[in-house]
């Protein structure tokens, strides 16, 4: 039987036990006031037996008409005792004691009026005197006698009614104790019981606890997972619950978002309002709106602004789900930050165009001297025919030029391909040492444009292809050199500043400057803003090629034509 | 579990302390049954013993009666003092004639009383009507017996004296012949004769009572050094008269039927005389005052040498009523 059973049990049999206890001891308690009053009764009684018998006596002393008086008073007070006896005893043994006091007592007052009649009848006896005394003497015997009996009965019926009352109070006593008795059994076993119930639940807590305790470090565990899933995988989820217009949100979702995940999941407005790139909030409440209305799958690639100001793209995709009678209930979905990709995305399509271009220029700067070729070719051969030998030299050697042109751009072009495709293996750069080796090689072409290159101390020490580096430093010093124009005191700074987190090299010049709507045309292909300048314009685009292969960028500053400009780039450090 | 299964085997220890009723008895039957004679009667007022010997209550008691059966208590009591019973069932009177011969007997205790046992019945064709009209008339009587006393008894009630009567002097088992046969006016016994002559007798017979001047008692008795030297015999037989008591207040159709057939009454006359008579074993201050009643009666009547009272409380052994049933026992010493 199980424990709860048994308690259940106990209790029942221990209520009901008390019940018919109490009850007993409620039946004792009436039935005790009741032979209390059975026990004064009897005692009334036996005070009435002996006063009569006092009353008896004195008679038989004295002869006084006054006191037979009282004892037929007496005798009726006995009569009216047993009378109220009779209706309050119940028991047989009393009744019949009582029946027998009646008798008894009818008896000695027949007796005792015959002893009066016979004392009366002495007073004027004759002759017969002897024989009334006789029977004086009989009669007198007969009734001690029957008074003997009375006194007997009446101790009898008092007897009983005291062993009654005494009886009672044992049973009573007997039946508290029982109860008490009781009460501790059932105690004791309730406490056994309770223990044992208690030991059980104990138990069975712990191992629940300990079950639970793996469930939630499985469950932390599976949640870390998909956080760091998450993470990993730039993802968040989320619930948006239709009839609140309220969203639950993933950790990795907060993380999209820029926002502190202790934090409560913003409702479909606040997000709207705060957390949507203002371009894409009619574009996603619209989309929104009627995958709602039509019950089907939302997705929409979205711009979001976090905290920060920095903005990201995210791809949402979220699954209806409806209640059993086919209402809609909300959404579940993802956010995947996207925001690389789209960056790749930009790139390539920055690269196809760069591709175009580069193919266009190609072809068009390859064209020029191949026309050059073709026009200086017929010419020669119009000059032989007519034998003009001299033009037809000075023709040959124009035609010269022009396939030295094209030797140079292609050479140029297959340095540029070479610098996007092959790297050195990249190691640590002592900038100052590079740069100096730069400028030792420069110094004829310093020296001869009458340029103050100065190099700050302590450049850092930088992670990559030291030929490739030198060759970009070489050619933004050239270029500068280049495009000094008409500078009387041109001076070149190479040095380091430092961007946030960020160390930005620089080369910088006081020389013609860039007008700022040129700044991404200087670093084109075969792009120069001075046509008469030398040089085939692959110079910058190489540079650009370089510092992207290593990771960093390059950009060039100056507040317009005539005030110096720039060129700046970073690495990894 | 350990803990509630001790709790039970303490309260079957504590229930098992109380040894059965049943083991005593049967411890008891098994010693060897002691043999006693008893004298006692056929009358109504050895109802107990008829009981007694009937239920068994003697051999559960372990004592094997012998019976010497008589036809009243007189001749029970001659025969313990004959030495041929060890105990005898009589009236008081004839217990009160040998005291006061000398004889050492002692009460044992009461096992009856009556004051509607004795009484005289009369032919009305003797011109007997009325109790005054015994005057005269030939009385039939018992001598040394409880007839005897109650004669002289009722004869004073009557303003009479036995010199006003011819009494005759008979055991009791002739008188139903004597006065059947008119050798008698009346004869003055008890029952069953009583109501046995007064039935034979029809309408030609009368009875007279006077419950008020004569109370009869009916004693167990032996003799003093017999008690003194078996009082757990005493017991025993004390014992059996009690459970006879028990059982005559509990069955009394099935007692009557006992007596009935043990006195080889008819079971009718056992009937109408059973109210007459209380069966109970006691000793009690009733048997002292009658017996000291009659002895003045015997004394003043010159049937009897002695002229002092006897102290009849010696003549009482109280100890065995006591042990046995101390509440029965309503003298004190």
């Amino acid at each position: 039987m199980r424990v709860p059973t048994k308690l259940k049990s106990i209790s029942y049999i221990l209520v009901t036990a008390i019940i018919l206890l109490l009850s007993t001891i409620f039946w004792l308690l009436i039935i005790s006031r009741s032979a209390n009053s059975d026990l004064k009764l009897a005692d009334e009684i036996q005070a009435n037996f002996l006063e009569r018998t006092s009353l008896r006596d004195r008679y038989f002393l004295y002869h006084e008409e006054f006191i037979r008086i009282q004892w037929e008073k007496s005798k009726q007070l006995s009569d009216s005792l047993l009378r109220q006896a009779r209706l309050q005893l119940r028991d047989k043994k009393s009744l019949e004691n009582i029946d027998a006091l009646v008798r008894n007592i009818d008896d000695t007052a027949a007796i005792f009026n015959r002893i009066v009649a016979n004392s009366n009848a002495l007073k004027s006896a004759g002759g017969n005197r002897e024989i009334l005394e006789e029977l004086d003497k009989r009669l007198s015997s007969q009734l001690l006698l029957k008074a003997t009996l009375i006194r007997d009965t009446t101790f009898l019926l008092k007897n009983s009614a005291l062993k009654s009352v005494q009886q009672r109070y044992r049973q009573l006593t007997v039946t508290i104790l029982l109860l008490a008795f009781s009460l501790s059994i059932g105690i004791i076993l309730w406490n056994i019981l309770l223990k044992q119930q208690v030991q059980s639940k104990t138990i069975h807590l712990e191992n629940e606890m300990a079950e639970r305790k793996l469930v939630n470090e499985e469950l932390k565990k599976m949640k870390n997972m998909l956080s760091d899933g998450e993470m990993i995988s730039h993802m968040g989820t989320f619930e948006y619950v239709a009839d609140t217009r309220t969203t639950f949100w993933s950790e990795g979702e907060y993380c999209i978002y820029g926002l502190d995940p202790e934090g409560t999941s913003p409702t479909y407005n606040d997000m709207l309002a705060k957390c949507i790139h203002p371009d894409d909030v009619a574009l996603l409440h619209q989309t929104f709106t009627v995958a709602i209305q039509s019950g089907s799958v939302y997705e929409l690639e979205h711009r979001i602004v976090r905290p920060d100001g920095s903005v990201r793209w995210v791809l949402d995709r979220a699954k209806p789900y409806f209640d059993q009678n086919s209402k809609l209930v909300g959404y579940i979905g993802s956010t995947l930050d996207i925001t690389e990709s789209k960056r790749i995305e930009q790139e390539l399509q920055a690269k196809n165009t760069e591709m175009e271009r580069f193919a266009y220029t190609v072809s068009h700067d390859l064209k020029s001297p191949l026309i050059t070729i073709q026009s200086y070719a017929g010419m020669i051969n119009k000059d032989l025919e007519k034998g003009k030998y001299e033009r037809a030299q000075d023709d040959m050697k124009r035609i010269e030029g022009a396939a030295d042109k094209m030797t140079s751009l292609l050479n140029d072009l297959l340095e540029l391909s070479r610098a996007g495709r092959q790297m050195g293996e990249p190691s640590l750069i002592d900038m100052n040492r590079l740069i100096g080796d730069v400028l030792v090689q420069l110094t004829g072409v310093i020296e001869q444009s009458l340029v103050e290159v100065v190099l700050q101390p302590d450049l850092p020490t930088v992670l990559g292809d030291q030929k490739r580096i030198a060759q970009v430093v070489q050619n933004l010093i050239e270029n500068a050199i280049k495009y000094r124009g008409d500078q009387a005191a041109p001076r070149i700074e190479i040095g380091t500043r430092q961007e946030g987190t960020e160390c930005v090299f620089f080369v910088s010049d006081n020389c013609k400057g860039i007008d700022p709507r040129h700044f991404e045309k200087v670093f084109g292909l075969f792009n120069k803003l001075d046509a008469k300048s030398e040089g085939t314009g692959v110079g910058l685009a190489l540079v650009k090629r370089i510092i992207e292969v290593h990771g960093g960028r390059v950009w060039v500053e100056s507040d317009g034509e005539g005030m110096g400009s720039c060129f700046c780039f970073t690495m990894e450090l | 579990m350990r803990k509630i299964t001790l709790v039970l085997l303490l309260i079957a220890a504590l229930s098992g302390c109380n040894k059965s009723p049943s083991q005593d008895a049967g411890q008891r039957s098994t010693t060897p049954l002691q043999k006693i004679t008893f004298a006692y009667t056929v009358q109504p007022q050895g109802t107990l013993v008829h009981v007694a010997v009937a239920k068994g209550y003697f051999i559960e008691e372990g004592l094997d009666i012998q019976s010497s059966i008589h036809t009243f208590g007189k001749a029970a009591l001659q025969t313990l003092l004959d030495q041929k019973a060890d105990f005898a069932v009589v009236a008081e009177t004839p217990f009160m004639f040998n005291v006061l011969k000398g004889e050492k007997i002692c009460v044992i205790a009461n096992i009856e009383a009556s004051n509607m046992n004795n009484a005289i019945v009369a032919r009305k064709d003797e011109d007997i009507s009325a109790a005054g009209d015994l005057k005269g008339k030939r009385i039939g009587f018992t001598p040394g017996t409880t007839s005897e006393f109650f004669l002289d008894s009722i004869l004073t009630s009557l303003g009479l004296t036995r010199q006003a009567i011819k009494p005759v002097a008979m055991k009791p088992e002739e008188m139903q012949d004597a006065i059947i046969g008119k050798k008698v006016d009346a004869v003055c016994t008890w029952n069953f004769p009583l109501t046995q002559i007064k039935r034979q007798l029809g309408v030609d017979g009368v009875l007279f009572y006077d419950p008020e001047i004569y109370t009869e008692t009916f004693n167990i008795v032996s003799k003093q050094d017999f008690v003194q030297q078996n009082p757990e015999t005493v017991k025993r037989l004390l014992r059996a008269m009690i459970k006879a008591e028990n059982f005559v207040a509990q069955h009394p159709d099935e007692a009557q039927s006992i007596v009935s057939k043990t006195t080889k009454t008819d079971q009718d006359i056992v009937r109408e005389v059973w109210n007459a008579f209380a069966y109970r074993v006691v000793l009690d201050r009733r048997i002292i005052i009658t017996l000291e009643d009659e002895t003045r009666w015997a004394i003043k009547n010159k049937l009897t040498d002695r002229t002092v009272m006897p102290d009849y409380l010696t003549y009482i052994y109280l100890d065995g009523l006591r042990a046995v049933k101390p509440e029965a026992v309503k003298i004190g010493r």
